[in-house]
């Protein structure tokens, strides 16, 4: 072995050379923003808000379409710069479009349970988008933890749901090949919101899911010293760790029984859920359904989701693969050109 | 912003001068001395260099100055911004200084050649340490002017996303830290695994792996607690008149015995704490026999309750930061069986980034297989259920103590949450029935208006 310190050296001088020219571009950025694209709010309840995404031409799938997204982070990651936008995309291609904002838990929350997300917040939203649009169903989009509750809430309400799509949807918790699914066996989940005064923090959540890829935040920084004279890609990265950083806490008694009874017990898919008064029957999902996993998903792994599209009642029922990981799902390249026009052309056709 | 960005651009473009100048003339030196030329002509391509290398510095020094003009007759200079410069400059200086040291060492044993090995090897020795403390002084200078540079950052994003950027790379020099020395004992010659046994310093490396961690680490929290806690206990007990010195003793010796802890054998410290243990209760039943039952008694027995559980706690964080050293361990056995494998291979290393990123693939490797096993996972679960209890402990024994005060607690505020949320669900059901009620009196009114308008008619 030799070292050529030569080639070491210049090494450094390139690196403090990136480093300076990254000065320059990180003053003339004031703030980065994400989720751009214009809303209206439509609806409020206790913290939720429900918004209209705004349309300057008419919609030509006449569906609404209404995105419910994981309690743990924040939608706005499908919408985390104009050029990358999975909601820009579909609403381009001709979706009306209405996301929930859970908003941010605070103390007085902790009593919230799955029930109220589910038979409350949830159908409060679809009757009203129902109501406004004169319609008895409507199109429910739904992510990671959302689609497992839209998941849900399609069982116990099937004649509410038109068409069901789920993305990286957690279904089968018995799996063990993702660490989240391992660690959740072992975790007292009574005494970690009981403890956590019924409110769980994002930052504990955020630590768990840096674990999953220990070395990724040393990986990450160090190479980002490799595009910080470049400001598109500095603006990028700075989206996505806004993104990240905005992890708002969670409800303890929803925590409690998702994790309890899904993470734990795997009772969706043994039938044996109940969600306030009602007993959850995937068999009840009858409404054509699409269902979409990630291959590289390190979050929830191919292997939790397929399951679902056995399990439920449905006829019409698809299973859509795409080449990448839970979060390249909406924020990669391959998805503005491939996922967006599939999941449009799939709604068009049952519209 | 203009005069800035000018200064800056000078900087750098000096900088890769200053570079770009040192590299050229250590290949002439290379080259004068493969061809068998002077030591007097090594020598004036050193001067050469170092001129040219003094001419680039004058020249940014005076752009410096011309630039701190401008920038004071522009409306919006920042003080912190020239201040950046000045140290940037002033620790790039320095390096540059170390740099010149190192050439001469490179120079030195370019005139070695045909001398014995042992000489050769020793000169070659100063070079790589020098080249060590090149690189280390470069870190420094990044980081003594992070803060600098990061006062000027607009917004706590962008601030963030700096302070964990030169936080990686702190781990990256000390990373190259940790692994001069092996290296330097391959360029001589003398590495071999038993080497890499006596050159292992576990304790730099926990430290190195504390600060990967960190956020994963509850530990120095828990320890500010414990700490805090203890001191309670000692002034509750102190206070007791004395009843209690048996039970203070037993303490002491407990809190001295702790640094055992760290010797990783989990087993003997759980006897020797279920052996403290015993003994304390032993010394302190008669006394809490003797107190009435009420509220000191209720206080004092959940005192013991909750220094058992930061006993407990103690021994399986370590536990669980003992599985996290010796997997690192791991990773750096891994790491020199590659380096070894490229030292026979005569494979040259141009990139530190480069090692770096083979060590950062292989610590991934190794951690996600630990992270994966049913060991941690039980363990991890444990660690956290049994620190949060302990949070849960002191705040409601802090609720006890302030109880006779007019404050409102966390556990008064939980029953008006849960009052609340149950009436906002009441609320909400009871408009949901009214609108159904609303729904079917408005559809009467119509069916009666309907019916009157075809009596009417009739």
């Amino acid at each position: 072995m030799k070292i050529n310190p030569g080639e070491i050296i210049q090494e450094m001088a390139d690196t403090t050379a990136k480093l300076m020219k990254s000065y320059n571009t990180l003053t003339q950025i004031d703030e980065v923003e994400v989720g751009t694209t214009p809303k209206t709010l439509v609806y409020s309840e206790d913290k939720l808000k429900l918004y209209r995404y705004d349309r300057e031409t008419p919609p030509t799938c006449k569906t609404p379409v209404l995105i419910v997204y994981a309690l743990v982070n924040r939608y706005n990651m499908m919408d985390l710069q104009s050029d990358r936008s999975y909601i820009k995309n579909l609403l381009d291609l001709g979706l009306d479009i209405y996301v929930i904002d859970w908003g941010y838990p605070t103390k007085a929350d902790r009593f919230l349970s799955m029930d109220d997300y589910v038979n409350g917040y949830i159908n409060n939203c679809v009757n009203h988008i129902c109501s406004d649009h004169k319609i008895k169903n409507l199109n429910i989009m739904s992510v990671c933890q959302g689609g497992t509750l839209s998941t849900i809430y399609s069982s116990i309400y099937p004649h509410k749901v038109k068409n069901l799509i789920t993305l990286v949807t957690p279904i089968d918790f018995s799996v063990n090949d993702g660490l989240l699914f391992r660690w959740s066996k072992d975790m007292d989940f009574d005494a970690l919101v009981d403890n956590y005064d019924g409110l769980i923090p994002g930052e504990f959540l955020n630590t768990g899911f840096e674990m999953l890829k220990p070395m990724m935040k040393i990986n990450k920084n160090t190479g980002l010293v490799n595009s910080l004279d470049d400001k598109d890609k500095l603006l990028n990265f700075l989206r996505m760790e806004k993104w990240i950083a905005d992890s708002p806490d969670q409800a303890g008694e929803c925590f409690r029984q998702f994790m309890k009874d899904l993470y734990q017990g795997n009772k969706l898919l043994k039938g044996k859920l109940v969600v306030g008064k009602h007993k959850v029957d995937l068999k009840n999902l009858t409404m054509p359904l699409l269902n979409i996993y990630a291959t590289e998903d390190h979050l929830v792994p191919p292997s939790a989701t397929i399951p679902l599209n056995d399990a439920v009642g449905s006829k019409d029922k698809e299973l859509y693969k795409f080449q990448g990981g839970h979060i390249g799902v909406f924020v990669g390249g391959r998805s503005q050109k491939e996922l967006a026009p599939a999941v449009f052309n799939w709604l068009k056709k049952r519209d | 912003m203009k005069n800035t960005k000018n200064l800056m651009d000078a900087m750098v473009e000096s900088s890769s001068k200053a570079v770009n100048n040192w590299v050229e003339t250590a290949q002439k030196a290379q080259k004068a001395a493969m061809s068998g030329s002077s030591l007097e002509k090594n020598s004036d391509l050193y001067k050469e260099w170092l001129n040219n290398q003094m001419s680039i510095f004058r020249n940014i020094t005076l752009n410096n100055e011309e630039q701190k003009e401008g920038e004071k007759k522009t409306e919006n200079s920042n003080t912190n911004v020239e201040d950046f410069y000045k140290n940037w400059y002033n620790n790039q200086m320095a390096s540059f200084k170390q740099m010149t040291d190192f050439n001469q060492n490179m120079m030195n044993a370019m005139t070695n050649f045909g001398k014995p090995a042992n000489e050769v090897n020793a000169n070659f020795s100063n070079m790589n340490q020098a080249w060590t403390s090149i690189y280390e002084n470069w870190m420094n200078t990044m980081n003594n002017t992070y803060n600098n540079l990061s006062s000027t950052m607009k917004g706590g994003l962008n601030k963030n996303v700096f302070e964990q950027m030169f936080q990686s790379q702190n781990v990256m020099l000390k990373m190259q830290e940790f692994y001069a020395p092996f290296q330097k004992a391959m360029q001589t010659g003398h590495f071999n695994m038993d080497t890499f046994k006596k050159m292992m310093d576990p304790a730099e490396y926990k430290k190195n792996m504390e600060n990967m961690f960190a956020g994963m680490m509850p530990q120095n929290n828990m320890k500010e607690f414990f700490e805090m806690y203890t001191n309670q206990m000692h002034s509750m007990f102190g206070n007791s008149q004395h009843m209690t010195k048996e039970m203070r003793e037993n303490m002491e010796n407990m809190m001295k015995s702790f640094p055992q802890l760290f010797n990783a054998d989990m087993g003997k410290m759980m006897n020797m704490y279920n052996q403290m243990s015993d003994n304390m209760q032993k010394t302190m039943a008669p006394f809490v026999k003797m107190m009435a039952p009420g509220k000191d008694k209720e206080r004092i027995e959940a005192g013991f309750e909750t220094m058992d559980k930061m006993a407990i706690y103690q021994i399986k964080n370590t536990q669980l930061q003992y599985l996290m050293m010796t997997t690192g361990q791991k990773a750096v056995e891994k790491t020199m069986e590659m380096v070894t494998e490229k030292f026979k291979n005569q494979t040259e290393i141009t990139s530190f980034n480069k090692f770096f990123q083979e060590w950062v693939n292989l610590n991934e490797g190794a951690f996600v297989e630990l992270f994966n096993s049913d060991d941690f996972s039980a363990l991890k679960a444990e660690v956290t259920s049994l620190s949060l209890a302990i949070k849960k402990d002191l705040e409601t024994q802090f609720e006890s103590q302030m109880a006779v005060y007019p404050f409102v607690f966390k556990s008064d505020m939980n029953e008006i949450y849960q009052t609340i949320h149950d009436l906002k669900n009441k609320v909400k059901s009871l408009e949901a029935q009214l609108a159904v009620v609303k729904a079917s009196t408005v559809e009467l009114d119509e069916e009666e208006v309907a019916k009157k308008t075809t009596s009417r008619k009739k």
